[in-house]
């Protein structure tokens, strides 16, 4: 996201980025000399838009995995709520890494899969897990028609398909 | 694990099973040529991936069926099928003695345990996800922002009632739910409506964090490292 646009998510506050036109932007030193007052104000509240996000970020991160660490990233802050919620359920023993027989290895050490140890204490798990190594290729972007087009075209959207997707799994058996 | 076979076979077996279950397979398939648009991805080096008539590749169960429904000749050379383990509909999971008797070729059973079409389950299951409870006012918001965007056009579908009814909940459908429930308390574009709609986009992706090895510079040693892969990092889910 744009400054501008971290700051319009608190319409409350006074955290509107301030607007510069196409030259003064071009030319930061010529703005400066010409009105550091107003280069002042862009700067400070540039850094205030910043501070204040960095903040709701912090305590959002928090208020979600009950952790307090830095950085925090939109990333991250997502993997700890989920693992919270997936990985280490309140409620029951997780599922989501279930462990070979032996209950030496799971899913999740993979790196460790391909070693002699690794393969000798993984049960069958090293057996199995390149087909779902193998099958997994992100996600498909093609483009069926190169250039301008004329004439009218239809643009899809799946909203919520991730969302969507991820309600369907289930711990495997 | 599954042994060599032929993709009728396996089809006729595992059917909507393979929607529920994590499946990998190893394949060579053909699409008649008719198909304009085949499903099935191919590895051509280490950055491309074509989408051939013809080709041998890995897959998922899911791919594996579309493909199949694309009338795909298929000869499935090895793979592993691990069922859902909760939320189990009626008549739609292999038993073990079922998955052994397909295991032993000589006395591979060939019941169809569930017949519905492959667009039909898939559009069930994003039925019972989108239209129960929370699903509502999910697709109440989504169907205003859409009124929204294309009042002129009247081209708006609303999607069925449900028609079937989910016995168990799984933890995955629980989280989604609960993000969605708290995304709607706030106002569309705001801080916490976004940071729940990121929340629930990312899942996916954190599950395949890492998976590839990526390449990723690293401001802690100004250096670029391998992305680590996180707690939820598993090719289980993010296939």
């Amino acid at each position: 996201m744009s400054l501008k646009a971290i700051g319009s998510l608190y319409p409350t506050l006074p955290l509107s980025k301030i607007e510069l036109d196409k030259n003064q932007i071009k030319n930061m030193d010529q703005f400066f000399d010409s009105n550091k007052e107003l280069f002042m104000d862009y700067a400070i509240q540039d850094a205030k838009i910043v501070l204040w996000h960095s903040l709701q970020v912090l305590n959002s991160h928090y208020q979600l995995s009950k952790k307090y660490t830095i950085p925090v990233t939109l990333s991250s802050l997502a993997s700890s709520f989920l693992s919270m919620k997936l990985v280490v359920p309140e409620d029951k023993e997780s599922s989501y890494h279930p462990k070979t027989k032996n209950g030496l290895i799971s899913v999740k050490d993979l790196a460790k899969l391909n070693t002699p140890i690794g393969i000798e204490l993984s049960g069958d798990l090293h057996e199995y897990i390149d087909y779902f190594l193998g099958s997994y290729h992100g996600g498909r972007n093609e483009s069926y028609i190169y250039g301008m087009i004329n004439g009218r075209f239809h643009d899809y959207d799946l909203p919520g398909a991730y969302p969507t997707a991820m309600a369907m799994l289930d711990y495997p058996d | 694990m599954i042994g060599k076979t032929t993709g009728e076979d396996f089809y006729q077996i595992y059917q909507r099973n393979l929607i529920r279950s994590y499946t990998g397979l190893k394949i060579k398939f053909r699409f008649p040529d008719s198909i304009q648009y085949p499903n099935l991805p191919v590895r051509l080096d280490f950055s491309s991936v074509i989408f051939p008539l013809e080709g041998e590749t890995f897959c998922t169960g899911v791919e594996f069926y579309l493909a199949m429904q694309l009338k795909c000749q298929i000869e499935i050379l090895g793979g592993v099928f691990i069922p859902f383990k909760e939320r189990t509909l009626k008549n739609t999971k292999v038993s073990k003695d079922e998955e052994e008797s397909f295991m032993d070729e000589n006395s591979m059973e060939k019941e169809i345990f569930v017949r519905d079409p492959f667009f039909e389950g898939v559009k069930n299951e994003i039925k019972r996800t989108l239209i129960s409870e929370i699903g509502e006012e999910i697709d109440e918001t989504n169907k205003n922002q859409v009124v929204d965007e294309h009042q002129t056009q009247n081209e708006i579908v609303s999607i069925d009632s449900p028609d079937i009814e989910c016995e168990t909940e799984s933890n995955f459908y629980l989280v989604v739910k609960e993000l969605m429930t708290e995304r709607i308390k706030y106002t569309k574009g705001s801080y916490m409506n976004l940071l729940y709609k990121f929340l629930a986009n990312a899942g996916i992706g954190q599950m395949a964090r890492g998976l590839n090895q990526k390449v990723k510079f690293d401001s802690k040693t100004n250096s670029t490292r391998v992305l680590p892969s996180g707690d939820l990092v598993s090719p289980l889910y993010a296939g």
